[in-house]
């Protein structure tokens, strides 16, 4: 037992920044970025937010009024959102015991995926809409499926940069007759990992079960493309949530058909199934195309004046 | 011959800050080599990870000259520049509370918590496991020093609500380790 914890707080080791640190906000600084910070003392803090409300509002006009005009480039910018767009994450398969099972499922249980996975590239640009006003961009997600070098196999990769976000990737490697999964690979910060399945359980299969409930996530986009949906379609599953170290709860995921909407986005005009998803107290809303079946955008609220939103920028069919 | 050895400009020193706040990257440079590795500490005692912590430094630091504006050179630098930065950390994990929903950082930073001893491993498994708002009063009232009216400040609750959050802290941290030594 700990009987000084008071100076055992103090004295707790802590690593020091990376050298890379200084020439990273250099770096960014020589390359246009700038961030609002909030103020040292709360009554500042406050006129600094009525200013920076005022800014943005007026940032907000001057980018539609630009954008109208065809003035406006890339819009970038904003504090990094690392994990918005951690991709795959199955979650299950690095669970080491799943404890218990949290709620019902509303839905008949997907079991699989019941198609095949169809190759291209899709490019999402990712935003926060806060208060009704378009913040700039929260960077860029792509998802891109291709044949694998084994035959028979599927390479499901993932990233997403950010300006002053460090890039992120991922990529699974699964077979796909069995939907097993062989071998992940992620990568952040300059450094990767890898994991090989060793085929032993079926907590290493591609399915409804082990995508990654972080609707900014990635892989639950390629099962939604894998799983024909109709007017009437419903499904749940359940889904490991951590819940601490090591610790897993079961939590069920529904998701049914809500109604149909013809979207436009950068990458064109769809006729889309709305797809209405639950977590808990959590709900995101995907839109879906029809033909063929691709995410095409999607909505998660964040809180009551927030919505994270995505939209499909650009997609790259097969090739013929 | 004598030798006179460079005295660095001092970091608070009216001009340093002046050259900062004109966007000069060699004073947001020297800033940076003076204050940096301390408030790294500050941002990774309240985010608990090497990530979070860079990424609430870099945006200090990115942030400063602008932010330079508002300071009115009152009191210390370091003290309102430390103020600054567990504002941002603090904005980060209220943020973070909202938008996280992967565990990412419980995987990639498992192999960060080297060269500690069992007992401190224990502690901060702990301290870990607490909530963000425990944790966020217990960090800045026993590892940084601040009084609870200033944790009121920054946290934007009560200086009570301060003190409760302590006291909840630690008895958590506590039982945490009790159940550790059964």
């Amino acid at each position: 037992m700990i009987t000084n914890l008071y100076s055992m707080l103090k004295a707790l080791p802590i690593p020091g920044p990376g050298p890379e640190l200084r020439d990273r906000i250099l770096g960014t600084r020589a390359a246009g970025g700038r961030l609002v910070l909030p103020a040292a003392d709360p009554a500042s803090h406050r006129k600094a937010l009525r200013y920076t409300g005022s800014i943005a509002a007026a940032a907000a006009l001057a980018a539609l009024v630009l954008a109208r005009s065809g003035g406006l480039g890339d819009p970038s910018g904003g504090v990094a959102e690392f994990l918005a767009g951690v991709p795959f994450w199955p979650r299950a398969a690095f669970a080491q015991g799943v404890a218990d099972t949290t709620g019902r499922a509303k839905y008949e249980l997907l079991d699989k995926v019941p198609g095949r996975f169809a190759r291209g590239r899709w490019v999402y640009e990712a935003r926060l809409i806060v208060d009704g006003i378009d913040t700039t961009s929260q960077g860029i997600r792509t998802l891109a499926i291709a044949s694998g070098k084994e035959p028979g196999t599927v390479v499901l990769s993932t990233d997403q940069t950010h300006r002053f976000a460090r890039p992120m990737g991922d990529s699974l490697v699964v077979d796909e007759a069995s939907m097993q999964m062989l071998r992940r690979t992620f990568y952040y910060q300059g450094k990767s990992n890898t994991h090989d399945f060793t085929r032993d359980t079926i907590r290493q299969v591609v399915a409804w079960r082990n995508v990654d409930v972080g609707w900014h996530g990635t892989l639950y986009r390629a099962l939604l493309q894998a799983t024909p949906l109709s007017k009437r379609w419903r499904g749940s599953v359940y889904v490991p949530r951590g819940i601490g170290k090591d610790r897993w709860v079961m939590s069920p995921l529904d998701l049914r058909v809500s109604g149909e909407e013809t979207v436009t986005t950068p990458a064109g005009r769809f006729s889309c199934w709305i797809v209405e998803a639950r977590f808990r107290n959590r709900r995101a809303r995907v839109w879906v195309s029809q033909s063929p079946q691709r995410v095409v955008k999607l909505e998660q609220p964040q809180g009551e004046d927030a919505v994270w939103q995505q939209v499909l920028v650009s997609t790259t069919p097969p090739a013929p | 011959m004598a030798i006179h050895a460079a005295v660095p400009e001092q970091p608070n020193s009216a001009r340093l800050v002046g050259s900062a706040r004109n966007g000069d990257p060699e004073a947001l440079g020297t800033l940076y080599d003076a204050f940096g590795a301390d408030l790294f500490r500050l941002a990774y005692r309240l985010t608990g990870t090497r990530e979070d912590a860079e990424d609430v430094v870099h945006d200090v630091f990115v942030g400063l000259p602008e932010a330079l504006v508002r300071y009115e050179e009152r009191g210390q630098f370091d003290a309102w520049l430390r103020r600054v930065t567990a504002r941002v950390a603090l904005m980060r994990l209220r943020g973070q509370a909202r938008r996280r929903e992967t565990g990412f950082e419980d995987v990639a930073e498992l192999p960060a918590r080297t060269n500690a001893t069992s007992e401190q491993v224990e502690l901060q498994t702990a301290l870990d496991a607490l909530p963000h708002a425990l944790r966020s009063v217990l960090v800045l009232k026993e590892m940084e020093g601040y009084s609870h009216a200033e944790i009121a400040d920054l946290l934007g609750i009560s200086a009570a609500t301060s003190r409760i959050r302590l006291f909840r802290a630690i008895r958590q941290v506590r039982r945490k380790l009790e159940e550790e030594d059964r």
